[in-house]
């Protein structure tokens, strides 16, 4: 086996998770110890760090060693790999609106805070449906247009905090 | 135990006069509608609509209040179901079987089986504090941050019951929920992991974070299919299977039962409530599981055992308000803001004065629960229309209304900010196979473990001696480990068994 067979098996995405728990984990901690090494301070945030950062360490350990023998697997099955591929292929195309979804729920949440409330639903919801592969664009801006008019004079009736709108 | 005088006043009280009744119905439905909406919340339906009551007599004003809170109980469980999406957090155990049962199209069954768990469980929590209001009080008075820790402490271990497939992927998922619990400022005024964020010092919003990994985690994976049912034969609305899945839960006396005293003892706790209670309840009933590898694959009896006892802690928290005065969460704190509209005070002095509205108060629920039984087979007819709505309409639909309702909950931009964020973790970790409810469960209980542990160590002076004079935490400390060492034991034993009649073939 190779050692490029090894690295096309590879899932950088869950190494990066893994990456991004025990990186905030170690800034947590460093900020908890730069606070106070008091034990009432400590008493939890130490254990549950230290515990955190291993069991990543582990993780990962048995992530490559997962990764080694699976290759081992694939390469003596040619055709269930080929198929494999032309399923996976399938869930990436459904899989690739997902990262637009999220940067639109993103998208979304900003407008919320610098736009309105009223206005940054209707957009959110008109892209949503249309991205989502509604072909009546009619219909999808009169859905958007009621409900979030709707939710937001529900919203402005029933909390007292204040919000930016356009229409209420 | 019970005053038969005061019981015969109560029922005078309540046959008298129509007005009481007036309001339940609508309080029921104003309690549905608002535990089904993912981000509003139970406390905030009674908010909302506590200066309606201004208006109202004492007892007509408390059962209105009451029947928000029986119906957002049952409400809760819904998008639990349906969506995978707890409509607060007295329902993430109800998802965990729900859900699955849902995708298999028994969407119905599930619902049957959550309706009639709630309205048994909040029946027992009722009659449990009929009988003991006084003796629960009491008991409450005398449970202190070790008992507190060791409750948190036992939710907890579900976390570990949560990572089947890969333990440590559970655990690290769960430990993690409760460092991020951790941010903020912490009982002894230490501020750890705001970044500087001035909004981060009263800590993650737990909700709007937990509306975030369960809907990411769903939402996300749903794009790019139809419905949330993919085969269109199951995704038939059956009265009939409703019924029948109110029949399937009486298959489960022992968990529907444990179930609501779990719920009821959790429930009287200050500060502790239905969000705990049916983790806990859940996490007992997939223990003693003779097949506890079908929880979470949709096993009917865990829909009972998380149902049962987030609506029976009910009961349990009406005691501590009606015997001390004391709200046991942010429902009974808006019940205690009614009391004193109507300038009365629960405690000692109310009961022995006026026992024969406390028993009106819970004969007054008694038949609540038997209205929310024939309305919720209604309601939860119709909700189940949600599996026959196009999933392009139905997904950005409820992330609107998971930001809004985070927005109503913090009275800020962190809620929806929150949502966001938790919504990008939460997918990350359903496509790598981590839990995300074991971080939710991290979440909700970190930092009352937190905070109870640390008041545990002041009071004791860090001496472990401590522990046997309180007998109460002794008990709690024996039922732990016995929850946690008989199930390993039992396997053990199947094991073993199993290798006898394999090497005997």
């Amino acid at each position: 086996m190779s050692k490029s067979s090894i690295e096309t098996r590879l899932d950088w995405g869950h190494l990066g998770l893994l990456a991004i728990f025990s990186l905030a984990t170690l800034v947590f901690l460093y900020d908890t110890l730069s606070e106070s090494f008091r034990l009432e301070n400590v008493i939890v945030i130490l254990p549950v760090s230290l515990l955190v950062i291993l069991l990543c360490a582990v993780q990962t350990v048995s992530y490559f060693r997962r990764s080694r023998s699976e290759s081992s697997i694939v390469n003596d099955q040619n055709l269930a790999g080929q198929m494999v591929a032309v399923e996976s292929a399938k869930q990436v195309l459904k899989q690739s609106r997902v990262p637009v979804f999220m940067a639109l729920l993103g998208l979304y949440v900003l407008g919320l805070i610098y736009v309105a409330f009223d206005l940054s639903t209707f957009l959110f919801l008109f892209f949503a449906l249309w991205l989502q592969g509604e072909k009546r664009l009619v219909f999808g801006a009169i859905y958007s247009a009621v409900l979030a008019l709707a939710l937001t004079w529900g919203l402005r009736y029933m909390v007292p905090f204040p919000f930016p709108t356009v229409f209420f | 135990m019970i005053d038969f005088v005061a019981l015969g006043s109560a029922f005078d009280i309540l046959l008298g006069s129509w007005q009481p009744w007036l309001v339940v119905i609508p309080g029921l439905f104003i309690g549905l509608i608002f535990g089904a909406i993912p981000g509003l919340s139970i406390p905030v339906a009674m908010a909302v609509f506590l200066p309606l009551t201004v208006y109202m007599d004492f007892l007509p004003a408390v059962l209105f209040l009451t029947a928000i809170f029986t119906g957002g109980g049952f409400g809760s469980g819904i998008p639990a179901i349906l969506m995978n999406i707890p409509g607060t957090a007295s329902a993430v155990g109800t998802a965990f079987d729900g859900y699955p049962m849902a995708q298999q199209g028994k969407h119905s069954q599930a619902l049957g089986i959550a309706l009639t768990s709630s309205t048994v469980g909040c029946a027992i929590g009722y009659i449990v504090l009929m009988l003991f209001v006084n003796s629960m009080a009491e008991a409450v008075l005398k449970l202190g941050p070790v008992e507190m820790f060791l409750v948190a402490a036992w939710g907890l271990t579900l976390i570990a019951a949560l990572g089947s497939n890969d333990f440590s992927k559970g655990l690290i998922a769960g430990l993690m929920g409760v460092l991020i619990s951790a941010i903020g400022m912490s009982g002894t005024g230490e501020i750890r992991g705001t970044m500087g964020f001035i909004y981060l010092l009263d800590g993650v919003p737990a909700v709007p974070a937990l509306i975030g990994l369960f809907a990411a985690s769903e939402l996300f994976r749903l794009i790019g299919q139809n419905y949330i049912v993919s085969d269109a034969e199951k995704r038939r609305i059956s009265f009939g299977q409703i019924l029948v899945g109110v029949q399937a839960t009486f298959r489960y006396p022992g968990i529907l039962i444990r179930g609501s005293f779990i719920g009821v003892l959790v429930g009287a706790i200050p500060g502790v409530g239905a969000s705990v209670a049916n983790l806990i309840s859940y996490s007992a009933t997939k223990r003693r599981s003779d097949t506890p590898e079908a929880f979470g694959k949709g096993e009917p009896g865990g829909v009972v055992a998380a149902e049962s006892a987030n609506s029976s802690s009910e009961g349990g928290s009406m005691a501590t308000l009606l015997a001390l005065g004391l709200p046991g969460g942010a429902a009974t704190a808006v019940m205690l803001s009614a009391f004193e509209m109507h300038n009365i005070t629960g405690g000692s002095r109310f009961m022995s004065e006026n026992l024969d509205i406390v028993y009106s108060i819970i004969l007054g629920n008694f038949a609540q629960v038997i209205l929310l039984f024939i309305i919720g087979l209604g309601f939860v007819f119709v909700a189940s229309s949600v599996v026959r709505v196009p999933l392009n309409y139905l997904i950005p639909t409820v992330f609107v209304l998971a930001i809004f309702g985070s927005f109503s909950l913090t009275g800020n931009m962190v809620g929806p900010i929150t949502v966001f964020v938790f919504s990008l973790i939460g997918w990350l970790m359903r496509r790598y196979d981590y839990p995300v409810a074991a971080m939710v469960i991290g979440l909700l209980l970190g930092k009352m473990a937190e905070g109870e542990l640390i008041r545990s160590y002041q009071i004791s002076g860090g001496e472990i001696s401590f522990l046997l004079q309180r007998p109460i935490a002794l008990v709690i400390s024996a039922l732990l480990v016995l929850s946690i060492v008989l199930p390993i034991i039992k396997g053990h034993r199947k094991r073993k068994a199993a290798q006898i009649a394999a090497i005997s073939i």
